[in-house]
């Protein structure tokens, strides 16, 4: 190989960090694949092997597409294509022989720094890929040096100033180009799925979601934010049932007579919704209003989003908090929300039948299934499991169960009472965050509850929940899970245990809040947020400005960054010997200056800066012993970049000790 | 297939596009000097196939983000876009303040290695990496690299022809730090080369038995007073070599006559007609050096351009460069 070995292990290692994000997402078979290709190279570089047939590398790359093809089943997925990328960038290595091969690795490498953004926009992410990325602008220039000392951390060093020279055009780039709409959609559609509620409501789903601490979304109040108690996210609406659950189903459209009470209070938030399994958005109780990308208002009072969301997804929206809608029923809707399968659950059926005879008024019918609810009834983490007719079982039989069981028993019971009802699916409470001011939401927080239609009011909201285990709702979930020790299990209940510990607390709150304000600021950078962001500095500024202010910022920067290289250097003419002196000269007091004048020696300066200031003096001394040592000795026992250091250490406790006046 | 991704070597190529009309703006845009500072005004730069393939991935980057509407994805497209142009800057950089000098002056024989001495230093105070040099033709090494001190470039040119032979502009190129650009600049040190004709061996005494005797004019044919042996060397004639002395010592003496020879011998090219046309003057050549390493005085006389008789060093330069500068109809 023509190859220097310093620049094939700067691309092995660069190669290593940009697969690294991948490692836990790709098959085991390909991590495997590509460490073995890894370890091959850094043999061939000892010289222990030699390089394979052209036709292995060729058979590698058959097999790896034929692998993925069993592994994910169609070319529609991100994944298969991914992986594919991922391996070729990994088999070049077997027919590794030039430099050009080498060039070829490194410039695939930054398309796959951008497959990492499709799977993980977080700031560790950037951090990870952008220092990939400086290793392999290590790697080109350790390949294209000659100079035998460019050894060791050198690149690396040279790699990073270049990309420390690049950031400026980035961030002007970043908040100056014009964001534009997709050119066309993509077909190509995510496989791996998220964790998150989904359309259907079988008993032991929430269950198992509460036991996962995966952010599912982050809300920015513009005011104070709502007590916990208030805080009802509504996702989905469940109106029919199936299969002994409760689904989505298809509900008539409402009348559009939706009016609100007085005693309702209108709330603005921004909500950054993370990746959902369903392609609805939460929202806060009565939403009133939604902006974001394509996402629409349900007449039935949530939010929709076009197709399930696959990034993290930023939303502005206004919500009305305990409002009473006053919907009037159709005939249709009436029927549809009482509908009830004949067969399953008789005993329930039974029982809310002979309510609606007992008692007059739902008023009535539902505080007394409450009140049953509270005599007989526990609240646990951990019920038993359902069998046959589940809520028939759950009723009359275990009474032990979890929010979903009250919600969906409830519900059931309602329409057997001849009173309009559905259940309501999504997330309760969340936990505030002061150092980032805003309120997030875990999976743990599902939850479900029910909403009953009463003459006059309209829907109502009714969470048996809250009437069971009260701490639940008043405190959040975290209350609830501490208040029955070892019931919870999974990493929901590490997350909590993480949340006792006092200052690995604080940090993971500021960690977080730094996290959200990256999803909010960076990733959600769209067109919306430019000009909002652009008009706080230029008020008149239209959507198409926006180029020609980019490209002028751009050159702009282009013209800074260009001087900064190219023009000759500043002083260029002096000696290191003649700037040291005139840094330590910069560095004396005014008085001691017009005492020596320029010239003078630096010993004869620095006794006549120990007469004047004495304490400042004493910094200086360690710099004056190795510039005079570096000086006069001939045997360069001090070395340059010791003396810099010895200067750059004076001036900054000489102006740290001029600022404190100490 | 490959051939795509061949490195596009522009300043290669353009060599073949050398026309008389870019000659001549070469040469008013980086006039010949024996000393260059490299600058923006003589240093050209473009990108190199890599640096194309990394646009492309940079669009591609973009049009991703753009649909994928991934805010991190455009910031890569941004930082490829930044770091190209860095790339860009860095690589011209490398070759500006770069001084470049050459030594002179230089001779050497047609056909045979010249030496050639040039000074690189480094003005602006900084390492300027992977440098390749490209004088006469291709580089001969893995590329250098100039530090604060300066180094010397080394390097050989085979003249083809007799008098001065111009080898062409010497090309410094980079490709430092990324690969991603090429910057090199053509540079004219007026370096010309006075190239002596190559050396053809040839036997002087004989000729003179068949020529004229005018130009030959050695009046004692080996019957002066023997001063001294010596070795035998190419061009000695062979009538004065001691037999016995050679026998004796088992290789060639010969017999020398000091003062006789060093004052009187003339070479004259007239007297080598025994030889074609073309090969006269490197049989004068050979002549030259042969007498020159034996330490004897001689005259020059090239068709009636007459060099004094003399010896030593200074006679051989003079001598060889008379002929390479000769212009005569036929030579």
């Amino acid at each position: 190989m023509t190859v220097q070995r310093s620049a094939l292990l700067w691309m092995l290692a660069s190669q290593s960090l940009m697969l690294a994000p991948h490692g836990s997402r790709m098959p085991l078979w390909m991590l495997c694949g590509c460490l073995a290709m890894g370890a091959f190279t850094l043999a061939r570089i000892q010289g222990y092997v030699r390089l394979p047939s052209k036709w292995v590398a060729v058979a590698a790359v058959f097999m790896c597409w034929a692998l993925l093809w069993r592994e994910y089943g169609s070319l529609m997925v991100v994944e298969f294509w991914v992986d594919l990328l991922l391996f070729m960038y990994t088999a070049k290595l077997l027919e590794l022989a030039s430099k050009r091969d080498v060039s070829q690795i490194m410039l695939l490498s930054f398309f796959v720094g951008m497959t990492h953004f499709l799977f993980n926009e977080s700031m560790l992410q950037t951090i990870v890929t952008f220092s990939g990325l400086v290793m392999v602008m290590a790697t080109l220039i350790a390949l294209h040096s000659s100079s035998t000392q460019t050894q060791g951390r050198q690149p690396i060093k040279l790699a990073g100033i270049a990309f420390l020279q690049a950031l400026p055009l980035l961030v002007i780039l970043f908040v100056f180009f014009p964001r534009l709409s997709p050119f066309w959609t993509i077909p190509l559609e995510k496989g791996a799925a998220f964790t998150g509620l989904s359309d259907r409501l079988m008993l032991g789903d929430i269950h198992s979601l509460v036991q996962s601490d995966e952010l599912a979304f982050r809300v920015n109040f513009t005011s104070a934010p709502p007590a916990s108690r208030d805080l009802y996210w509504r996702t989905l609406v469940l109106s029919a049932v199936s299969e002994g659950g409760w689904v989505v189903g298809s509900p008539p459209r409402p009348m559009p007579s939706v009016k609100f009470g007085a005693e309702g209070a209108i709330i603005d938030y921004e909500l950054l919704s993370q990746p959902m399994r369903v392609p609805f958005i939460p929202s806060l109780d009565r939403v009133l209003s939604v902006e974001g990308t394509s996402a629409s208002l349900d007449p039935i009072g949530f939010v929709r989003s076009a197709s399930v969301l696959q990034t993290v997804t930023q939303y502005q929206m206004r919500s009305g908090l305990n409002a009473v809608d006053g919907a009037e029923l159709s005939k249709a809707e009436r029927a549809a929300y009482l509908a009830l399968p004949l067969r399953i659950n008789p005993l329930a059926r039974t029982f809310g039948a002979s309510l609606a005879e007992d008692y007059q008024t739902p008023d009535a019918v539902i505080h007394t299934v409450l009140a049953w609810y509270f005599d007989e009834f526990t609240y646990t983490l951990n019920p038993d499991a359902s069998k046959g007719d589940s809520i028939d079982h759950f009723l009359f039989e275990t009474k032990r169960g979890f929010c979903e069981h009250f919600a969906a028993s409830f519900t059931w019971v309602m329409r057997a009472a001849g009173i309009p009802a559905r259940v309501v699916l999504g997330y309760q409470g969340g936990a505030y965050n002061p150092s980032g001011n805003y309120i997030e939401v875990r999976q743990f927080d599902a939850h479900a509850w029910s909403e009953v239609w009463v003459q006059g009011e309209g829907w109502r909201r009714v969470d048996p929940t809250a009437f069971i285990a009260p701490e639940r709702i008043e405190r959040g979930m975290q209350a609830s899970a501490a208040g029955m020790d070892g019931l919870m299990t999974g990493e929901a209940w590490d997350y909590f245990q993480m949340r006792s510990l006092g200052w690995l607390f604080d940090l993971q709150l500021q960690v977080q809040a730094l996290s959200h304000l990256w999803d909010r600021v960076i990733v959600n950078y769209d067109q919306a947020r430019q000009m909002r962001w652009l008009s706080t500095v230029w008020p008149d500024l239209e959507l198409e400005d926006l180029a020609p202010l980019a490209l002028a910022a751009f050159l702009l920067g282009l013209g800074v960054i260009t001087v900064g290289l190219v023009a000759p250097p500043f002083r260029r003419g002096l000696s290191q010997e003649a700037r040291w002196y005139q840094s330590y000269l910069r560095c004396l007091d005014g008085v001691t200056l017009d005492q020596v004048g320029p010239g003078t020696g630096v010993a004869r300066c620095q006794e006549a800066w120990d007469m004047a200031r004495p304490d400042e003096a004493a910094l200086a001394q360690v710099f004056v012993e190795k510039f005079e040592l570096s000086l006069y000795q001939e045997d360069q026992s001090v070395s340059p970049s010791s003396v810099s250091k010895a200067l750059l250490v004076l001036k900054i406790r000489l102006a740290w000790m001029r600022l404190t006046g100490r | 297939m490959s051939m795509w991704w061949l490195s596009t070597n522009w300043s290669q190529r353009a060599e073949k596009f050398r026309t008389a009309r870019f000659k001549s703006w070469l040469d008013r845009r980086v006039p010949p000097a024996q000393t260059i500072r490299l600058s923006h005004r003589n240093i050209f730069i473009v990108p190199t196939l890599q640096g194309l393939g990394f646009v492309l991935i940079l669009l591609l980057i973009l049009i991703a983000g753009i649909n994928y509407q991934n805010a991190l994805a455009h910031a890569l497209a941004f930082l490829m876009l930044g770091l190209f142009l860095v790339a860009m800057l860095q690589t011209h950089r490398n070759l500006a303040g770069l001084v470049l000098s050459q030594t002179r002056p230089i001779e050497g024989f047609v056909g045979q290695k010249v030496s050639v001495t040039f000074q690189v230093q480094s003005d602006a105070g900084r390492v300027h990496d992977g440098l390749s040099f490209f004088w006469p033709s291709r580089p001969i090494d893995q590329g250098f690299a100039v530090d604060r001190n300066g180094t010397t470039i080394f390097r050989q040119a085979i003249p083809d022809h007799r008098g001065w032979y111009e080898p062409g502009r010497l090309r410094l190129e980079t490709v430092y730090p990324f690969g991603l650009f090429r910057a090199w600049s053509w540079l004219d040190f007026d370096c010309r080369i006075l190239s002596y004709p190559k050396p053809v061996p040839c036997d002087w005494w004989a000729s003179q038995d068949a020529s004229t005797p005018q130009a030959g004019r050695r009046s004692s044919l080996g019957t002066d007073e023997v001063k001294a042996l010596r070795d035998f060397q190419d061009g000695d004639d062979q009538r004065h070599i001691h037999w016995r002395a050679s026998a004796k010592l088992d290789r060639l003496m010969v017999k020398s006559y000091e003062s006789e020879q060093s004052s009187s011998q003339w070479l004259c090219l007239a007297g080598l007609e025994m030889l074609p046309m073309a090969d006269r003057l490197g049989g004068l050549a050979y002549l030259i050096e042969a007498a020159s390493k034996r330490g004897d005085a001689f005259g020059l006389d090239l068709y009636g351009q007459q060099l004094p008789v003399a010896s030593g060093p200074a006679q051989e330069r003079k001598a060889l460069k008379r002929l390479a500068l000769f212009d005569w109809p036929g030579h």
